[in-house]
């Protein structure tokens, strides 16, 4: 075990690629924003530049922390009792856009629910390195697992922050799909989620027919139809090669949230089929080499941890681009590395170092 | 003991199974927490299916993309475009109207229009005060609707259309933010009233609404501009730019004479006036090519304010009005009843004893003919001779005429809302049916169909479609249009009977003495037909005239008629006449028509009886010119003596003095209604008596009934000599002396080969009297 320590560093460069496009996409993105804030368009992308430094300093030391410190219960349960605090805290803060997501902190905006996410990720891979044999078993595994990202998502849920809630779920799920868990509740959830696909499969032909239906933009435009309207209206115009950077129109209060969670619509619009396809290709390194990693991990905490992180990226990723195109129901969830907004980008990027560290310790057989 | 062991035995056999599950439990549940391979593989297939999963929705989602952006890209523009621009469209300036000689009769003036971007406007009330302060007529209502067009939520609005320039400088000097200018054209009618139904007019947003404006719209109209207004959700406007460039209109070119029309419109004002009539109107065709010279309805409207307009004034009564023909129609009986040669001109025809009875119907005359020619019949319009003959035709043959000549069917595209007539299908014509329309009843027609009619008689036998449209002119190109031949409707040497037939119309029939002019022959049909006022027949006529100047080689067909005169008496000759003999006589003059028979002897006017100029001219004459060298010693107000002069030479003294002359009867003066020596002014109206010296009143036996009844009823102007001029027939309103008309001279004549040229218009049928 003598080898050099090297990080993956395919996996650096397309997270490297990423922050750097979302700088400059949130700049684009923001314009029609700012114009509606009176505030200097640049002022997003500068902040967005801050968290982005901020960021990669946190990587390079999770980088190089090897990651079995993290495996201590002190850090563990530290780690979910503040989560928890924090979530619960959260319930009574301001209310913004009418939820309570955010902590104001010095004027800076935390959003504890992102780092619920890395809380749950240490706390299950923890949990399956130890009792993977017994993955299946209720009381053991499932039960504490449960518990701890059920009470997470419960606060969430609260806030309401929908999006996240789910993402946690499915970050957790693929966890303990990777650690072996019967096919039989994987099944069962399929049977259970059924009703849920339908009323998506039937709102997705409702929402179709109302596409290509006249198109009145003052016709209730706080309806997540019309969000989703103008999210593909925006992709589509792209073409092949987009409109070109800063030019596109969509952007301007007819996409929602354009530079957060509907970014890749704007993306779409202004850099086209490449650069959105560019985009889904990052993800797909970071899903490449996340899994090669999981796979060729030192041992069973190394890999769980790095299935839940590929996961924590690369399942939002696609979530929040299928709902920009349409193929989920409306959801706010923000596009990993590129939505501006300081502390996905900081999970995201302690999340990514950890990943790197794992990658570092990868078995002579990996 | 045996027993006890083997119990234990059997015990332990059964506790050994129980063992040996457990402990196989044991090492498989030992075996489970797998040793380093095992748990590696668990997971790497695990996370294999994981890879698998993620790759296929990855791939749904670039496949989705290839969807929205290539696929179904263009469908998505179009739905953004729908919502992020607004168009605007800039009306391209509107092509002139010209009339045949380039004088303009329509045009467009661009004026700015001022617009608004109401979502750049915080205070709308406040700016719409502003604005309204610097603008031309703007009160309270109107200050409250631009007030409201700039508060709606929009990238565009009108603030006023049309401003004039010094109202766009003072909203410009404002410096409000969101108020922008256009250039948008208005348009305009410099002659207001003159050929307003034929014209038209156009609405506010620069469409063609009536006449030429409206039928060659898309010619005149030119191609629109368009501004786009790109806007954010909230309507913001991000940007304008012109998509566009307007393109201006066509300049048409009309086949109009505006001179003619304006003499045209002042002629049916006046017979309007004179009879008290409710509507009167007038086409002029060139009958060789089917063009309009002038095509006017009075009353009439200004398309300048045509919102004001009657809708009385709007109609184009030329097209847009049907009329029963009457008399006028016995043309066409005697095209087909010369073409299939049931009748020929000379054939004599029992015109009996004014009337004749058709089953229970009396079909009568104005006056009691007896026998005559077929000639005579249409010269002098019997109706029993015409109905006879048109009983032999049959309703198939002069249905067929009827048709041929272009009644019952629209003329040409160039006019909206153009009559088509009616004519009766020859299946439902009794020979009651047949009787009237020989003789222009139950047949319906235009105005403008009368003039392809004659203008067909007029070119040799050739119906032409009427046009108004001499030419387009776009980009530099000019487009004529074309003389086009519907059919033949009568042979060349029927034409030539039909023709020498109208002529003696005017020269001895019922236009005679109304529609002479000097120097020239001319060929005419009258009709005094019954109104026809909500399917009734009503007591009052549309006295109507049609004919051709010269009738040989014609230049003009000109049709008039004038509905219901209330003054005046009725009949076509008297109330229609005249009018289609001022306008013919202008005509001619202006476009210098070549007389085709003898002019009368030239007059010099000299201004000073006593200068040197004029002797010399006196002694320049030979006296074979025979010149009458008139004094106008009248200077300025003092009416002078006229009595023995000619109708020429009198009127050129009133013209000299800047009286108009009206003339009645002919020869020299007998009387004037301004005594010698009396003082006048200018602009008075001197009518002249004329008459043959020595004035030998021929009050014949025969004088046409019907022309005396009118020249009584029309008052002093016409009864003093009405019924000698009648009588005579063949003298002209000229005043030359006799000898003159009593050799036909062959040059205008020569070379045609009419058969009634013996007779035509020379003293010698003076002899052959009609009667």
């Amino acid at each position: 075990m003598a080898r050099k320590l090297k990080a993956d560093k395919l996996l650096f460069l397309a997270v490297v690629v990423l922050v750097a496009l979302s700088a400059v996409m949130v700049y684009s993105a923001s314009t029609g924003a700012a114009i509606d804030q009176t505030g200097p368009s640049y002022q997003l992308m500068f902040r967005q530049l801050t968290w982005g430094v901020i960021g990669f300093f946190l990587l390079a030391i999770t980088m190089r922390l090897d990651y079995r410190t993290w495996q201590s219960p002190a850090v563990i349960w530290t780690a979910v009792l503040v989560v928890a605090i924090a979530l619960v805290a959260v319930l009574f803060g301001r209310e913004i856009n009418g939820t309570r997501r955010w902590f104001a902190v010095g004027g800076i905006g935390i959003q504890p629910s992102e780092f619920a996410k890395l809380a749950a990720i240490l706390f299950t891979g923890d949990l399956l390195a130890r009792r993977m044999e017994r993955v299946n078993d209720v009381t053991g595994t499932l039960l504490p697992i449960g518990l701890v990202t059920g009470l997470f998502t419960i606060l969430i849920l609260l806030e309401p922050d929908f999006g996240t809630a789910i993402t946690l779920l499915v970050i957790v799920g693929m966890m303990l799909f990777a650690a072996g868990l019967d096919y039989r509740y994987l099944f069962g959830v399929g049977l259970a989620a059924l009703p849920a696909l339908y009323m998506a499969l039937i709102s997705a032909d409702y929402r179709r027919r109302r596409l290509f239906a006249f198109l009145d933009p003052w016709d209730d435009p706080l309806d997540s139809d019309f969000q989703l309207i103008q999210s593909l209206i925006s992709v589509g115009t792209g073409g092949v090669t987009g409109r070109g950077f800063m030019e596109g129109v969509q952007k301007l209060s007819y996409v929602p949230f354009p530079h957060t969670d509907f970014i890749y619509a704007v993306i779409g619009e202004e850099l086209g089929l490449i650069g959105a396809s560019g985009v889904l290709l990052c993800f797909g390194v970071i899903l490449w080499r996340g899994l090669r990693i999981a796979m060729s991990a030192q041992d069973r905490f190394g890999a769980f941890l790095a299935a839940g992180l590929t996961a924590l990226v690369a399942a939002q990723a696609f979530v929040n681009m299928s709902v920009v195109l349409g193929l989920l129901p409306t959801k706010g969830i923000p596009l990993p590395f590129v939505s501006a907004g300081g502390s996905s980008l900081l999970v995201n990027l302690i999340g990514m170092g950890i990943l790197l560290n794992v990658s570092q310790h990868a078995s002579a057989d990996g | 003991m045996a027993d006890s062991n083997k119990r234990r035995e059997a015990f332990a056999a059964a506790f050994n199974i129980h063992r040996l599950i457990r402990d196989a439990r044991r090492t498989a549940a030992a075996d489970r927490p797998p040793p380093a391979r095992a748990w590696r593989d668990l997971v790497r297939s695990r996370v294999t299916v994981l890879a698998c999963f993620l790759a296929c929705w990855a791939t749904a989602i670039e496949a989705r993309l290839l969807y929205l952006q290539v696929l179904a890209h263009d469908d998505l523009v179009t739905l953004a475009e729908r919502q992020q621009n607004q168009t605007v469209q800039a009306a391209a300036k509107r092509g002139d109207l010209v009339d045949r000689n380039g004088h303009v009769l329509a045009y467009s003036v661009d004026g700015d229009t001022i617009y608004a971007v109401p979502s750049d406007i915080e205070a709308p009330e406040l700016v719409a005060a502003r604005v309204c302060a610097v603008l031309d007529d703007c009160r309270r209502t109107e200050q409250a609707e631009i007030a409201g067009r700039l508060a709606r939520n929009s990238a565009f609005a009108y603030v006023k259309r049309r401003a004039s320039p010094e109202e766009a400088r003072r909203v410009a000097a404002l410096g409000i933010d969101g108020i922008g200018f256009h250039k948008e054209s208005r348009r305009y009618y410099p002659n207001r009233e003159l050929a307003a139904q034929l014209i038209g007019y156009v609405g506010v947003d620069n469409v063609g609404l009536a006449g030429v404006e409206a039928s060659y719209d898309k010619v005149i109209r030119g191609r629109p501009g368009r501004l786009i207004f790109q806007h954010d959700a909230r309507r913001r406007v991000l940007l304008s730019r012109i998509e566009q460039p307007p393109t201006a209109g066509a300049t048409v070119e009309l086949t109009i004479d505006a001179h003619l029309q304006h003499l045209v419109e002042r002629e049916l004002r006046a017979v309007v006036d004179r009879h008290a009539a409710t509507a009167a109107t007038a086409v002029i065709m060139d009958p060789h090519t089917g063009e309009i010279l002038a095509m006017a309805s009075a009353p009439t409207f200004n398309p300048n304010a045509f919102r004001d307009a009657s809708k009385d004034g709007l109609r184009n009564r030329v097209v847009q009005n049907i009329y029963e023909p009457g008399s006028m129609f016995k043309i066409v009986t005697a095209a087909a009843a010369l073409t299939e040669q049931v009748v020929s001109l000379d054939e004599l025809i029992d015109c009996g004893p004014g009337y004749m009875l058709l089953g229970k119907r009396r079909i009568s005359d104005v006056h009691r003919y007896g026998v005559m020619s077929f000639e005579d019949v249409i010269v002098k319009s019997s109706n029993v001779g015409t109905v006879k003959v048109a009983l032999q035709l049959g309703p198939e043959t002069l249905g067929r005429y009827a048709r041929r000549f272009g009644f019952g069917r629209v003329t040409s595209k160039d006019f909206l809302g153009e009559e088509p007539g009616i004519v009766w299908p020859p299946a439902k014509l009794t020979d009651s049916g047949l009787a009237s329309m020989s003789i222009g009843y139950q047949v319906s027609v235009t105005p403008l169909q009368m003039a392809a009619a004659v203008s067909s008689v007029a070119n040799g036998g050739e119906l032409l479609t009427p046009r108004i449209v001499r030419a387009v002119a776009a980009n530099g190109q000019r487009r004529e249009t074309t003389r086009q031949v519907v059919r033949r409707t009568v042979p060349p040497a029927v034409a030539a009977q039909l023709t020498a037939t109208m002529e003696q119309v005017v020269e001895r029939g019922t236009l005679a003495h109304f529609s002479q002019i000097d120097g020239y022959t001319i060929a005419g049909k009258t009709g005094t037909p019954r109104r026809v006022e909500g399917g009734r027949y009503a007591g009052s006529y549309n006295p109507l005239v049609v004919g051709f100047a010269p009738s040989r080689n014609p230049r003009f067909t000109i049709v008039v008629v004038v509905e219901s005169p209330q003054k005046g008496g009725y009949y076509g000759a008297p109330i229609a006449g005249p009018v289609f003999k001022q306008i013919a006589e202008t005509a001619l003059r202006a476009n210098g028509v070549p007389r085709n028979i003898d002019p009368s002897p030239r007059v010099l006017v000299a201004r000073d009886e006593s200068s040197s100029d004029t002797a010399a001219v006196r002694a320049s004459m030979t006296t074979s010119d025979v010149p009458r060298i008139i004094a106008a010693s009248a200077r300025n107000g003092v009416m002078p003596d006229l009595s023995g002069m000619s109708a020429r030479e009198a009127t050129r003294v009133l013209a000299s003095l800047g009286l108009l002359a009206r003339l009645s009867g002919d020869g020299a003066v007998l009387r004037q209604s301004i005594a010698p020596g009396q003082r006048v002014d200018r602009g008075e109206v001197c009518t002249l008596s004329l008459g043959r010296m020595p004035l030998e009143p021929e009050r014949e036996p025969g004088a046409v009934v019907a022309e005396r009844k009118v020249a009584e009823a029309s008052g002093a102007e016409a009864s003093a000599d009405g019924d000698d001029a009648v009588g005579r027939g063949f003298s002209r309103a000229d005043g030359a002396p006799a000898s003159n008309d009593g050799a036909p001279k062959g040059a205008p004549y020569g070379g045609a080969p009419y058969r009634s040229l013996g007779r035509g218009g020379g003293a010698g049928d003076a002899g052959r009297d009609p009667r």
